[in-house]
């Protein structure tokens, strides 16, 4: 229940944190601002990024508003940008609801696996021996695992291919947010967040993929063999390897968050001191005209934090898009495993419902791993962003 | 990992082959004997990866992420300088601007003059005086007053466009304009321009150079 709770507010969340938002589009630049915007944007190495969203899986375009970087940058800065949240949603709904139907055909044979090996079960006495109803439950029960494994598998790619979107989208996106810290005079934190950044992004994607999914697929193997008799449970094991998995990414995602909101303040501040010398410098040094000079130098910067932020939000935008779909799809399967479940309760042999719900608690936790990495890569994006104001404002 | 896919899929071959196993025996009293051989059986291969975790030393390292990437810092602090270099001089043009523009009205406070253009220019180099005005240079009108020529101008005189010119190319032309016979002005006149800008700004009345657009 509690993982459930922390789920939904990672989703609400993801809707609702305004920082990044309402930073990029705050009042509306001057036109002088625009120029050096447009000047700033026109030095800056995108493609990197344009490369990567341009082969954002076709699948997933048809869902959502399309997205042209220079293009949306250019209108973030000047406040205009048209990007609905509402059409995301709506892009969102209608993709879950596509996969639904795509998955009600896992369900239908689920169903109808489950009734097949209840009626058996039911014939059970009609046979002379037992264990003719012992054989047909191992028959149904093998072609159950084998639907059962394929689809997990298939959950279990897409979410590990999420990450690595996810980890290479950020890897794109790092160097221009560093380039543009480090031009609006944030040389201390940038240098601070690069390696950070890098070595923390490399660190979790690998060991989320390669430790935290495997144990939860060998979780779930393990919940399905423990099923197949009644009297070699291996059921504590594959709790084990589930906690282990759920432990690990909760450790990730402190640690992350640690050192990133730490190392974020530190390098801001030590940022900040150094501009604020340079402007006193200018200020009150230079007679009579220092004040004009400095307030020139500081409308020059603050279109700099406009774009350091415009890019900020539209790489929010691609996370969140790389991340909720693959996580959608995950949803529906996790789902469908529910409803079987549910559904052959009532007439059904205990272990194969057991063998579902514990499909879908499998599917539930990778959902959660998908949905983590998310998160922590909004959060690295959010703060990187943030210091960068921080060192402004402290000027 | 290696190790526990080993595990679960041992674990996994037993399984099956137990209730297989158990399938085919009789209904005796040996099928007990049997269900503990087999359990005991998964209890070991449970624990065989514990046993060869304490034989050999597993070294835990994450191959490294910097790899390749080790320059990677340098080029985006480099990059951001050159951004902000670019955004110094941006700013630098946009004050240069504003500067004269300033100029140009303080000027228009002493009587008789007709500017065409003031150049200012400023240290441009980082440090602590930077911005700080090296000189001021105001170009004078030396055609006759408008309204002779043009009887339609109403009397009112046009400004012509200010441009401002930053550079080196002071030297020997201000001291040719400094000493006065290029322009038009007379001797008070120039005296009180020269001053009403260097008190303004606080500058060495020698800063300011006034030059005739001829």
């Amino acid at each position: 229940m509690k993982n459930k709770v922390i789920l939904v507010s990672m989703f609400i969340l993801f809707f609702l944190y305004p920082t990044v938002g309402q930073a990029a589009s705050s009042p509306p630049a001057n036109p002088g601002e625009q120029e050096v915007v447009s000047a700033q944007l026109n030095n800056l190495d995108l493609t990197a990024i344009e490369e990567y969203v341009a082969k954002i899986d076709r699948e997933i375009t048809q869902y959502v508003p399309e997205l042209d970087i220079r293009d949306a940058l250019t209108k973030l800065a000047k406040g205009e940008l048209d990007f609905n949240s509402m059409d995301i949603f709506n892009g969102i709904l209608k993709y879950l609801f596509k996969e639904l139907v795509a998955n009600f055909k896992l369900l239908g044979q689920l169903v109808i696996l489950a009734v097949i090996c209840a009626v058996l079960q039911n014939l059970q006495s009609a046979f002379e021996k037992g264990t003719t109803g012992t054989v047909a439950f191992a028959v149904v029960y093998l072609a159950l695992i084998s639907l059962a494994i394929g689809s997990f598998t298939i959950a279990v790619n897409i979410g590990r291919e999420a990450i690595d979107n996810m980890v290479s989208f950020m890897n794109a996106l790092l160097p221009v947010l560093l380039t543009l810290l480090a031009a609006m005079g944030g040389l201390a934190s940038a240098a601070i967040f690069h390696p950070l950044m890098v070595t923390v992004l490399g660190v979790i994607g690998a060991l989320v993929k390669n430790v935290v999914f495997p144990l939860l697929f060998f979780a779930a193997i393990l919940d399905i063999i423990s099923n197949i008799s009644e009297r070699f449970q291996v059921s504590r094991l594959a709790g084990l390897f589930r906690t282990v998995g759920l432990g690990l990414m909760g450790i990730f995602l402190t640690v992350f968050m640690g050192i990133v909101a730490v190392q974020g303040v530190a390098g801001s501040v030590a940022d900040g001191v150094a501009l604020r010398t340079a402007k006193y410098a200018t200020g009150v040094f230079v007679p009579v005209v220092g004040k004009m000079f400095s307030d020139a130098l500081e409308a020059v910067v603050s279109s700099s934090v406009l774009l350091k932020n415009a890019v900020g939000l539209v790489g929010v935008i691609v996370i969140f898009i790389l991340c909720a779909f693959p996580a959608l799809k995950i949803i529906t399967v996790m789902f469908v495993y529910k409803v079987a479940a549910a559904v052959v309760q009532p007439i059904g042999e205990g272990r194969i419902v057991a063998c579902l719900s514990a499909m879908g608690k499998s599917l539930t936790l990778v959902f959660a791993a998908v949905a983590t990495v998310g998160l922590m890569f909004f959060f690295a994006i959010t703060v990187m962003v943030g210091a960068g104001n921080m060192t402004v404002m402290l000027r | 990992m290696d190790i526990i896919r080993e595990m679960v899929r041992n674990i996994a071959i037993i399984v099956v082959l137990t209730s297989l196993l158990e399938m085919l025996l009789p209904v005796s009293n040996m099928q007990r004997f049997v269900r503990v051989v087999m359990g005991l059986f998964i209890i070991i291969t449970l624990l065989n990866p514990v046993l060869a975790l304490v034989d050999k030393e597993v070294a835990f390292q994450v191959s490294g992420p910097m790899v390749g990437r080790e320059g990677e810092l340098a080029g985006i602090l480099d990059k951001g300088k050159a951004l902000s270099e670019e955004s110094r001089s941006q700013a630098m043009a946009q004050y240069e601007e504003k500067l004269g523009q300033q100029v140009m009205a303080v000027a228009q406070m002493v009587p008789g003059i007709n500017l065409n253009q003031v150049k200012v220019k400023v240290k441009n180099e980082t440090g602590a005086n930077q911005g700080e005005i090296k000189e001021i240079r105001l170009v004078l009108n030396t055609e006759p007053p408008k309204e002779a020529k043009d009887p339609n101008q109403g009397g009112i005189q046009g400004v012509d466009p200010v441009k401002i010119e930053v550079g080196s190319q002071g030297g020997e032309e201000a001291k040719t304009a400094l000493a006065g016979q290029e322009d038009n002005l007379d001797g008070e006149t120039r005296k009180r321009l020269i001053e009403t800008i260097a008190n303004f700004y606080s500058i060495k009345p020698e800063q300011v150079h006034i030059e005739s657009n001829r």
